[in-house]
């Protein structure tokens, strides 16, 4: 569909005339992942096996964060919150376009352009840091992680769809919004793999939506991992996938419903 | 037949209060009192195809309500909508490329873009062929004068010339049914004008549905022979404007100048006296005394000029509006 090629086009186009902000939150993403990628160089320095983790491996995990990032937690869907307040949401309404297609195209164009930054970045930090990393070279591990990248975004924009959504009902989206962010860094692997946690905590860790965003892809992309690891992991996150599908479209059609178009 | 039909539409919203200071805020943390708002209270008309029809009230009436009821932005507490067949709210891709909400502080087009690119966009989401396209570009461009300005970045231009290119973005798909929500808000007088006859010219060309709300009273006099007057939420006229000043006009302007002095008290029922500025006086009559006072004074006093008048049309609605 032609429309939605345009629609893509322009977003990209708008994300350019704000440079400077790209910029910074470029180098938000890059900061991050250098504190976490000396933290664990620090750790390994003494120790050559930490928590069943060789070196290669963690600070392979840490670097494609990055891409993680990019690919993943790049969105703009925290925008439909201050549309729905500001009744800029009316001008999504009022033509034929699909309300979740259209936002999912504005994130596709998001996460293209981050993913080609993070695609100069990663190779960057290797030249710099000569760090030892572990490329993964088994095809279907990298098949795998594809797919679970595909599935993380998925259930990512659905997570902040619904947190955006409460602005059908409250002001104040902010901070259930900031609570999540706060859950997301430490639920999903951004600072570390999971399951360096006591057992039980990881088993409940990985029945929550949040390890398949980070943790999940991450691991697949490692490797060497059980069938049965694998093949739960895709289960669970395909019911998360439907499980937020169906609540988000609820929370919208609930939300239309006492949409008041404010400010227009 | 009627192409626009409201049967008892009810829109009626929650807000809470809240008291200025610092401890209201606190309480409110913990309690609020709602209220309910009857934006529109059981409102019934219909339109038929072609017509241009304004809707008058004051700030807060219940005209935007309306028309984003209409436009399916905003579901209906009760009653029933169906305009073209469709009822708005579904808002099924075959009615929304029927229709068009045009609102003065809308933005539809894309901020930091030129407005080409908006364009090209409608042309893709309204399904529109190249030929269709570059025709209806350039006619409604040239119509409103603003061939040079699509493409630049919309955050550089003037609220009216934004104001311009939101109304080209909106009938690019050339819609059969047109909502139009203070259309010459923010113009200056030259292009007030232009956008009138624009939207009475699209009116008469392509035999378009239009609802037009506005403050100014110039608008829906040279615009609409029929109008819907509202006040809080509830409909208080339907009809056209002549009836609306047989109706509710009890008075008449008579505006004199004499030779001589004049003095008020010598004749009876005359009702409000002024004198303006170039030493005219004039006469709020009531109306049914009107001939009976002019008849006093043609005899008392040696006419210059005599001049009788209906009311203009924003006091009768102001008088409406202050009465009800």
């Amino acid at each position: 569909m032609k429309k939605y090629f345009y629609i893509f086009k322009n977003s990209l186009s708008e994300y350019f005339a704000y440079r400077l902000n790209f910029f910074l939150w470029r180098l938000r993403v890059i900061i991050t992942v250098l504190i976490n990628f000396f933290l664990w160089q620090a750790i390994f320095q003494s120790n050559k096996n930490v928590f069943g983790y060789q070196e290669p491996q963690i600070l392979t995990y840490m670097i494609l964060i990055t891409l993680i990032e990019s690919v993943v937690l790049s969105t703009q869907t925290q925008k439909v919150a201050y549309e729905i307040n500001s009744g800029a949401l009316s001008r999504l309404l009022i033509v034929p376009i699909n309300f979740f297609t259209f936002n999912f195209i504005r994130d596709l164009s998001d996460k293209t352009i981050n993913t080609i930054c993070a695609m100069i970045e990663i190779p960057f930090l290797l030249i710099i840091l000569k760090p030892p990393v572990y490329i993964q070279t088994n095809f279907l591990w990298l098949i795998l992680f594809v797919f679970t990248l595909i599935f993380a975004a998925i259930i990512y924009f659905e997570i902040n769809m619904i947190l955006s959504f409460i602005g059908f009902w409250s002001k104040e989206t902010w901070a259930p919004r900031f609570i999540f962010y706060i859950l997301l860094m430490f639920l999903a692997g951004n600072y570390f793999p999971l399951d360096i946690l006591p057992h039980p905590l990881y088993q409940i860790f990985l029945l929550m939506p949040f390890s398949y965003l980070v943790f999940f892809p991450l691991k697949i992309y490692l490797g060497n991992l059980t069938f049965s690891f694998v093949f739960n992991g895709l289960v669970v996150a395909l019911l998360w996938i439907f499980l937020l599908w169906y609540f988000m479209y609820f929370l919208w059609n609930r939300g239309l419903k006492v949409y008041t178009a404010e400010g227009i | 037949m009627s192409i626009i039909s409201v049967s008892h539409l009810k829109k009626y919203y929650k807000i809470y209060k809240r008291k200025p200071g610092i401890t209201a805020t606190f309480k409110s943390l913990f309690s609020r009192p709602y209220e309910t708002v009857r934006a529109v209270d059981d409102i019934s008309f219909e339109i038929k195809k072609g017509e241009l029809v304004g809707f008058i009230g004051p700030n807060g009436a219940g005209k935007t309500t309306t028309l984003k009821c209409l436009s399916g932005l905003l579901y209906p507490s009760s009653g029933d909508i169906k305009v073209l067949g469709f009822k708005p709210f579904e808002r099924k891709s075959s009615y929304l490329k029927k229709i068009s909400l045009i609102m003065g502080q809308k933005n539809q087009l894309w901020w930091d873009l030129p407005a080409m690119d908006t364009f090209i966009l409608n042309k893709e989401v309204y399904e529109i062929n190249d030929h269709d396209f570059k025709s209806n570009l350039a006619e409604i461009t040239h119509l409103l004068d603003v061939e040079d300005l699509i493409y630049q970045p919309v955050r550089q231009l003037s609220l009216g010339q934004r104001m311009k290119l939101e109304l080209v973005a909106s009938l690019i798909h050339k819609p059969q049914v047109l909502f139009l929500d203070e259309p010459t808000i923010g113009l200056d007088v030259v292009m007030q004008k232009k956008m009138r006859d624009f939207i009475a010219e699209y009116n008469k060309k392509y035999k378009a549905t239009i609802i037009l709300t506005s403050h100014y009273m110039s608008d829906v006099k040279k615009l609409c022979r029929r109008i819907i007057i509202i006040n809080k939420g509830k409909l208080i006229y339907d009809g056209n404007l002549e009836s609306l000043v047989e109706k509710y006009a009890d008075t008449k302007i008579i505006t004199l100048e004499i030779n001589g002095v004049f003095d008020k008290k010598e004749i009876p029922f005359m009702g409000k006296v002024k004198i303006n500025q170039e030493g005219k006086i004039i006469i709020i009559a009531p109306k049914k005394k009107t001939n009976y006072i002019v008849n006093k004074l043609f005899r008392k006093y040696e006419l210059v000029d005599l001049n009788i008048e209906d009311p203009e049309i924003d006091d009768i609605i102001r008088y409406i509006f202050e009465k009800k």
